[in-house]
């Protein structure tokens, strides 16, 4: 039978799916809600204690130790960062936070004031390359005036983790506010729905997962105003501003939760174009919706 | 020649002649169950003469794998192994109900 589990973390609402007849299927269900809890306590930039909190404060001051999660899922997005040519890059935490994106968005959307720092003018971002990652020794160091955020990798990150620990003990899916992964299916693949943009009523595809992953990428969802301008967190590191491509939300399918994030933000910033190929050189499936709301997919999208 | 072998030899051609209506009258017999059992045995034979070869039947079912709008589609093939002839019969969808009747959850912008 299928068992499910709610709860809200990592700013955003959480939901995990366990099929099996296991009495246990409650602990098992518990310790991911208690992964989460951990992950997020130690790679939020919105905890000034947090590990990475503790590395972008001693940015400029050479290597740091960090724990083995920080380390794994910054390797991550280095990698991801190289391969797309930086388009992806993790040091965007001065842009952010410039743009207005310094709080959670619950907070921002709460209406908290914000503490105003970073009003300069927005700068491009691409300091990944100077970010120095020492995995064998446990260290790593930002380089001055830069600062790192994970937030979406580490989202996706920790989804496929969740997930593969849950498989351990069925079918299992995890959904960690949009970015989904599949370990294993219980006879039939997950269906999961790829909500509609511009009506949340509506969905516009299913998809089936059983071993893979779908991610969504999009300027609607976290938004705000800033000295009268719109303002979203999809920042493009190339102009160190919000993202002003063709596209507007990009849904990706891939083997982990992870990639997906990556190649769905990466073909948003690209545009649809350009963005398409990227996800084909990567085996990755898109699926596109402009601002007109026009809709293309590439790779192997489910037709 | 003495009396009772003149007597003996004056009786055979009397006992003579019955034993030819015997004897065909035997014969007749004989030749009528002879005819018969001929008959009953090539009625019998003919299934047996030349005996037909067995061949096996391989039902093969293919249920595909059914999507999450249950548009599931059943084929039964009958199969010849000696003859490699093969029929395809579409039926209705088998009786079960998918896992999900609706997505289990959404992808949204994050």
């Amino acid at each position: 039978m299928l068992h499910e589990h709610r709860f809200r973390a990592m700013n955003t609402a959480v939901a995990a799916w366990l099929w099996t007849d296991s009495p246990l299927a409650g602990v098992r269900l518990d310790e991911v809600e208690r992964f989460f809890a951990q992950v997020e306590a130690e790679l939020s930039r919105f905890r000034p204690q947090s590990g990475l909190s503790r590395l972008n404060a001693a940015a400029g001051r050479g290597p740091q130790p960090i724990s083995p999660v920080l380390a794994e899922v910054l390797a991550e997005a280095l990698e991801a960062a190289r391969v797309s040519g930086g388009v992806f890059d993790p040091t965007v935490l001065n842009a952010l936070q410039t743009a207005g994106y310094d709080r959670s968005f619950e907070q921002i959307e709460a209406g908290r004031a914000s503490p105003q720092r970073g009003q300069s003018a927005a700068a491009p971002a691409s300091g990944w390359q100077q970010v120095r990652l020492d995995a064998a020794k446990g260290t790593a160091a930002v380089p001055g005036g830069q600062g790192i955020d994970l937030g979406g990798i580490a989202k996706g990150w920790t989804v496929d983790q969740a997930a593969r620990q849950l498989g351990q003990w069925g079918p299992a899916l995890v959904d960690g506010g949009g970015d989904i992964r599949a370990a294993g299916a219980p006879g039939e693949p997950w269906p999961v729905a790829v909500q509609d943009p511009f009506d949340e009523t509506r969905d516009l595809a299913v998809v089936l997962l059983a071993d893979n992953a779908v991610a969504t990428s999009s300027v609607g969802g976290r938004r705000w105003q800033r000295n009268g301008q719109p303002m979203h967190h999809l920042i493009d590191p190339r102009t160190g501003q919000p993202s002003r491509s063709d596209l507007h939300t990009v849904t990706v399918l891939a083997p982990t939760a992870a990639d997906a994030e990556v190649t769905a933000k990466v073909v948003l910033l690209l545009g649809r174009h350009e963005g398409q190929r990227f996800a084909e050189q990567r085996d990755h499936s898109v699926l596109c919706v402009g601002h007109d709301g026009q809709q293309s997919t590439a790779g192997h999208w489910p037709a | 020649m003495t009396e009772q072998a003149q007597q003996q030899s004056a009786r055979r051609p009397a006992s003579s002649g019955g034993m030819a209506w015997k004897s065909g009258l035997l014969g007749a017999s004989l030749g009528a169950v002879l005819l018969g059992w001929g008959l009953l045995a090539r009625d019998n034979a003919q299934p047996t003469a030349a005996p037909a070869p067995v061949q096996p039947q391989v039902i093969v079912l293919r249920v595909p794998v059914q999507n999450s709008l249950g548009r599931a589609q059943a084929v039964v093939t009958g199969q010849s192994l000696a003859q490699g002839q093969r029929t395809a019969v579409n039926i209705a969808p088998l009786p079960q109900r998918p896992l999900f009747q609706q997505p289990v959850t959404r992808t949204r912008g994050s």
